[in-house]
């Protein structure tokens, strides 16, 4: 674990922006997933020493961020402000944060920086004439300049284009895959499901849950699992399994049933010997509601 | 001291607009000054520039100190890049002492700008370009005073130009003027003790002020006090305070 928070709340005069959120994070891609106004942005920015806990602790790569400053030499930020210095350039900007943050070469790790996020032709533009998309490049550029262990982006990907989204997504998953902890705050589900299956989630400043999005739908016992199954006779094969323990609906589809049912295992158990004893060839079986949206929802909906 | 923080503070303080409304407002004194000097002969022209520039820049010279000190720090909270500066590896007492410095620098460039009408003119019209210079330790002392003490306000409080104007206007320029005790906590008394110890200057000019006794050297020693503390709060700040 590179990153923890224990016991964390911050709360502003009357309002609690986070109460005693307890999480770690590790080498990876982890996704922090919430809605506007979740406490998402307040966690990280307690995480990386931008802000005061009220209360409980904050630990990054072993240190306190409040109390030794060196820990920012591996650790890098880029806020969810779409914020920057209009005036500068692109490269001034990536270099000032190169110099700030003891690189030995500055002006080389800021060519890498640059290469990185594909601005090395843009970088001698003023931010201020940068697009949103090119904006956010030029912020991660500014984060990887110092080749940080520990990556914390609050929302990277507001203001990309589809094709800059794409990029920046492939570079977090990059980036993950070398080993470095990668905290990306996303509201766009489909977003965080392309970078992670690791998600930590918030809802009204708490902790909603933690863990990969099946082994969180497998713990939401008390919600019924929907199964979809692809098999040449769907509507002989509906109404068999409507006797099977468990299943509480079958929604039929052209060439597809969506089986929602309590008792998962029992279906599985069951639906091989339903199907041969009907003659039914079954193509295909999925789960239907392990996507990211749908365990979000789901958590969501036991929140409220 | 973390010289590209001090550089980058120093640069975003003293740009564009701000930079030339700031160092026109330091100017009204001196200009002021040249104003009143002109078709006087040299000893009341020398006496004029004395007590112009004893009491405008009071109030002119301080607001651009503390529009200049207070946007160090505050420019960069409020335009949401603090984040950029302040996640550096680098301690807290090296930020705070970074942005003291810019604070200061940019303080003492503003308040030369707004020194020199005020030189010119004396210049101009007494034939001396020696008349203006003690005025000089006044400008000086005063963006000293005014960056040490305004910069951590800027770090620390959101309406920080009210607060500022409140101590220039009703702190130094009632209760330090009505309550000779209040007196010594006025920068502008302060720099002005220093002037006054370096010049023999009109009785006008020193008129109604709890002018302070501790001249040029007591001036130095509080002004370095004074930049001590503002170090050692925005040391305190950096450490325990929210940066965003």
């Amino acid at each position: 674990m590179t990153a923890q928070a224990i016991g964390l709340s911050k709360w502003f005069g009357q309002k609690v922006a986070l109460s005693d959120v307890t999480v770690d994070f590790s080498p990876g891609v982890t996704g922090l997933l919430g809605p506007n106004g979740a406490g998402k942005t307040t966690l990280l920015r307690v995480l990386t020493g931008l802000q005061v806990p009220s209360q409980g602790k904050v630990t990054i790569l072993g240190l306190d961020p409040r109390k030794d400053r060196s820990v920012y030499e591996r650790v890098a930020i880029v806020p969810e402000d779409e914020a920057v210095y209009p005036d500068l350039t692109g490269r001034q900007f990536v270099a000032l944060r190169a110099k700030l943050g003891r690189c030995s070469d500055p002006a080389e790790a800021t060519e890498r920086a640059l290469d990185t996020v594909g601005l090395s032709d843009a970088a001698d533009r003023a931010l201020g004439g940068f697009s949103k998309g090119m904006r956010q490049r030029a912020k991660v550029a500014a984060a990887l300049v110092t080749d940080p262990e520990v990556l914390v982006l609050d929302e990277p990907l507001n203001g990309a284009d589809p094709v800059q989204r794409a990029q920046l997504i492939d570079l977090f998953v990059r980036l993950g895959a070398e080993g470095r902890t990668v905290i990306v705050s996303s509201h766009v589900l489909v977003e965080v499901e392309r970078m992670t299956h690791r998600l930590v989630a918030m809802i009204d400043g708490r902790l909603a849950a933690v863990g990969r999005i099946d082994e969180l739908r497998s713990a939401m016992t008390d919600k019924p699992r929907q199964v979809l199954v692809t098999a040449d006779r769907p509507r002989e094969l509906a109404a068999a399994l409507m006797t099977v323990a468990g299943v509480e609906g079958v929604h039929l589809g052209r060439t597809a049933l969506e089986i929602t049912t309590t008792e998962p295992a029992t279906l599985a158990r069951f639906l091989p010997g339903v199907a041969r004893t009907h003659g039914i060839r079954i193509r295909e079986i999925a789960p239907a509601d392990e996507s990211m949206e749908q365990v979000f929802r789901y958590l969501v909906g036991s929140e409220s | 001291m973390n010289i590209a923080l001090f550089g980058h503070l120093l640069s975003r303080t003293l740009r564009g607009k701000r930079f030339l409304g700031m160092s026109a407002l330091a100017s009204v004194g001196g200009i002021a000054a040249w104003v009143s000097m002109a078709g006087l002969n040299t000893d009341d022209s020398v006496g004029v520039y004395q007590v112009v520039t004893s009491s405008v820049p009071a109030a002119t010279l301080s607001i651009a100190l503390l529009i200049l000190a207070t946007a160090t720090l505050r420019d960069e909270r409020d335009g949401g890049t603090l984040p950029y500066v302040f996640a550096t590896p680098m301690s807290a007492v090296t930020f705070a002492a970074s942005s003291i410095a810019a604070s200061l620098v940019a303080a003492l460039t503003v308040a030369m700008i707004g020194w020199l009408p005020g030189w010119i003119g004396s210049w101009v019209i007494t034939g001396s370009a020696t008349v203006a210079l003690p005025a000089l330790a006044l400008y000086a002392a005063a963006a000293v005073g005014y960056g040490a003490v305004f910069a951590p306000l800027g770090y620390l409080f959101d309406r920080t130009l009210i607060i500022g104007l409140a101590y220039i206007f009703v702190w130094e320029g009632i209760l330090a003027t009505a309550v000779s005790g209040i007196a010594a906590s006025s920068i502008w008394r302060i720099a002005m003790s220093a002037y006054a110890d370096l010049d023999q200057l009109h009785p006008d000019a020193l008129d109604d002020r709890n002018l302070l006794e501790p001249g040029r050297w007591g001036a130095a020693a509080t002004l370095l006090i004074l930049t001590g503390l503002g170090a050692m709060v925005l040391t305190w700040a950096v450490r325990s305070r929210d940066a965003v």
